[in-house]
């Protein structure tokens, strides 16, 4: 399994991740916890979604300690690329224009989106 | 398994005929809210589920409940009756035919009809289990998708792996949507889900899949089941319309429509997806939905009402008075009246309004005879009910009689070889007369367990439906045997049969539960007209000694 595709993430594995994304390094007992009362999950159902991810080389339970092996920020950009593919033929202007079609943005915010390209811009 | 297979297609007729009946109903109420259509088709479930019923002067059920009698199996050539007096029926057509009632020691085993009846019950019993595994794999395939759903609130629950939302669960049903539906901006598809739960449709609709299985054989029961699924899902939607304030019938169709694209297997018997079941019917009848004024309400509660009343019961035997004797109380309807038992024939038949025994004696309704007069030393029974009492007449010791309170059971037997089925008087203990007589068929058995246990007695083995016991033993010659006979357990019979004794009963005629016998002829037979109730089980236990010494075990299991 090449790392690309491991990072499609169904919806209650992303709001899982999400869950130790934010408390990690977590205690695998208190991950259970969490899980039972956020999603509603019984013990064995977070076990296996934990197994199942470590499988899967993006988390790792050692010692009863729950992290996680990739960023939040690689799986939104992998959400990311796959919607403007599909979307907008991997076309990255027309993906703006849309996005910024009926929206205002601020100096600060505009500032702040001018600068982020020029970070990726080649040169 | 035979058994139980009639039990089942009898079953299944009486239910047809309640379908047809509901079918036909639902026309007049398609107006009316459709929980009243709904209310009908358990009148069918009930007639699924109980081969018995309630009897009662109300029914509007045709009188011919167990249309293909037990006694199938056993007779070589069927009578598919109508009436429900199948003994009636048949005892009467054989005796003017001059014909002889089979005898069921002979081979009535293995008769084509009950060979045929065997395998078409096995046929069922595949067709019962694919159909409860189709149901069960479906379950588990659910049951996984939603394994790591994530909760909403309360019981609803969400995940990316379904396409329509639906209820699973026995114990604490969760409703599931999937993410593409925001369950708390679709309001009233929720409002759908938790109506089904709160009038326990997760378990009706499960229950009922099992139920038509059973049936599958049925058409009529596919369609039962189909339109009961259409009805259970219409009267929910008119239930979340009538609670709405608002007028939502556009957007609730619209979400119908949505989802019905994507719907899941219409047959399902787990899952209560929103879109499912003739989605077109079901927005026409949103569509065209409005709280339903109060006659139509009441005048749909009185025709259920007449309904489940008059279905559920069978209709009741008009007692006849002048002969006092009403329908019998067995579950093979036999109801005689009073049989005149002609033994030059081995038939039986029923004695004609005025007729007169070979005595002079009018064969009234105070009267029974049963004799035997042209065959050596064969018994000669006459029976008499007179002035409340009932008495009984022996003049040969092969006439066999055991009594019960209340209940007269009276065998005749000719030296063990031929024997007419057992007949059951049943005596009111209030008035003292004779409430119902009937005659019961032998049951199947099973010889489970024979045990020799000393050389010579390998060949015991057991035969027909007579029970004929045989233990050649050419060493030993002569000899005399005790057998001593332990009932191991029971099931289902009298409170009142209290003792094993009751049920066996031997050649010799002596109702005991020890007795010796002479071994001659190289063979001992022992006889027992046991059980004198179908779909009840025994198992009795054969000791075969002699001087106290163990021979032989037996165990024969009744089923």
């Amino acid at each position: 399994m090449t790392m690309e595709s491991s990072l499609k993430l169904f919806d209650a594995e992303y709001k899982f991740m999400c869950i130790v994304w934010a408390h990690e390094p977590v205690n695998s007992t208190e991950l259970t916890r969490i899980c039972e009362k956020e999603l509603g999950w019984k013990k064995p159902t977070t076990y296996s979604m934990i197994k199942k991810l470590s499988e899967r080389g993006i988390m790792k339970n050692e010692k009863a300690t729950v992290t996680t092996l990739i960023a939040r920020e690689a799986v939104q950009k992998y959400e990311a690329d796959i919607f403007i593919d599909r979307v907008f033929d991997g076309s990255v202007p027309s993906f703006i224009t849309s996005f910024l079609q009926d929206k205002t943005l601020s100096r600060d915010e505009a500032q702040k989106i001018k600068s982020m390209i020029d970070g990726v811009t080649k040169k | 398994m035979t058994t139980i297979f009639i039990t089942i297609l009898n079953m299944s007729i009486t239910a047809s005929i309640v379908a047809l009946a509901v079918i036909f109903v639902r026309v007049p109420l398609r107006k009316a809210p459709k929980i009243f259509s709904y209310a009908l088709w358990g009148v069918v479930l009930f007639r699924l589920i109980f081969p018995f019923s309630i009897e009662s002067v109300f029914s509007l059920m045709p009188a011919f409940p167990n249309v293909i009698s037990q006694e199938v199996a056993f007779i070589q050539n069927p009578v598919m009756q109508t009436d429900r007096h199948f003994a009636d029926f048949a005892i009467s057509t054989v005796g003017q035919a001059g014909n002889v009632l089979p005898l069921f020691g002979q081979e009535s085993g293995t008769s084509l009809v009950y060979a045929l009846i065997t395998i078409a019950g096995y046929i069922w019993l595949s067709g019962v289990v694919v159909l409860l595994v189709y149901a069960a794999i479906g379950y588990i395939g659910l049951k996984r998708r939603v394994y790591f759903a994530t909760l909403v609130r309360d019981n609803i629950f969400e995940t990316d792996k379904i396409k329509t939302p639906f209820v699973l669960g026995a114990i604490r049903p969760k409703i599931y949507f999937p993410t593409t539906i925001d369950p708390l901006r679709y309001d009233y598809i929720l409002k759908h889900e938790q109506i089904h739960i709160k009038r326990r449709d997760y378990l009706i609709k499960p229950f009922a899949y099992i139920v038509f299985a059973l049936h599958w054989f049925n058409p009529l029961m596919w369609i039962a089941y189909f339109l009961m699924s259409k009805d259970m899902e219409m009267s929910c939607d008119e239930a979340v319309l009538r609670k709405a304030d608002e007028d939502i019938r556009r957007d609730y169709s619209m979400s119908l429509l949505s989802l019905s694209t994507k719907r899941v297997n219409l047959l399902s018997p787990i899952a209560f997806a929103f879109g499912e079941n003739g989605i077109k019917e079901r927005i026409a009848n949103v569509l065209k939905f409005k709280k339903s004024a109060n006659w139509v309400t009441v005048i749909s509660v009185i025709v259920v009402s007449v309904f489940l009343v008059g279905f559920s019961s069978d209709r009741v035997i008009a007692i006849d008075t002048q002969l006092g004797i009403s329908d019998n109380i067995s579950s093979n309807p036999t109801t005689f009246k009073l049989i005149d038992w002609h033994t030059n024939d081995h038939g039986f038949r029923i004695a004609n309004p005025g007729e007169v025994d070979e005595f002079g004696r009018a064969i009234l309704n105070t009267y029974f005879s049963a004799f035997r007069h042209d065959w050596g030393n064969w018994g000669n029974a006459v029976f008499y009910l007179t002035g409340g009492a009932f008495a009984l007449e022996l003049d040969s010791d092969y006439g066999e009689l055991i009594t019960r309170p209340g209940v007269v059971y009276v065998d005749i037997d000719f030296a063990g070889r031929y024997w007419t089925p057992p007949f059951i008087f049943n005596i009111s203990s209030v008035t003292g007369e004779l409430v119902s007589a009937s005659y019961h068929p032998p049951i199947e058995y099973i010889a489970t367990n024979i045990n020799p246990l000393t050389p010579g007695f390998e060949d015991i083995s057991v035969r027909g439906n007579e029970f004929l016991f045989e233990a050649i033993n050419a060493e030993y010659g002569e000899m005399l045997l005790d057998f001593s006979v332990r009932l191991l357990e029971q099931s289902g019979f009298p409170s009142d049969n209290a003792t094993s004794t009751h049920f066996v009963r031997f050649v010799t005629g002596y109702p005991s539960d020890s007795f010796a016998m002479k071994l001659s002829d190289s063979f001992v037979e022992l006889e027992v007209n046991a059980v004198y109730a179908s779909g009840k089980y025994a198992t009795l236990h054969f000791l075969v000694t002699e001087g106290g010494f163990a021979l032989a075990s037996i165990e024969i299991s009744f089923l």
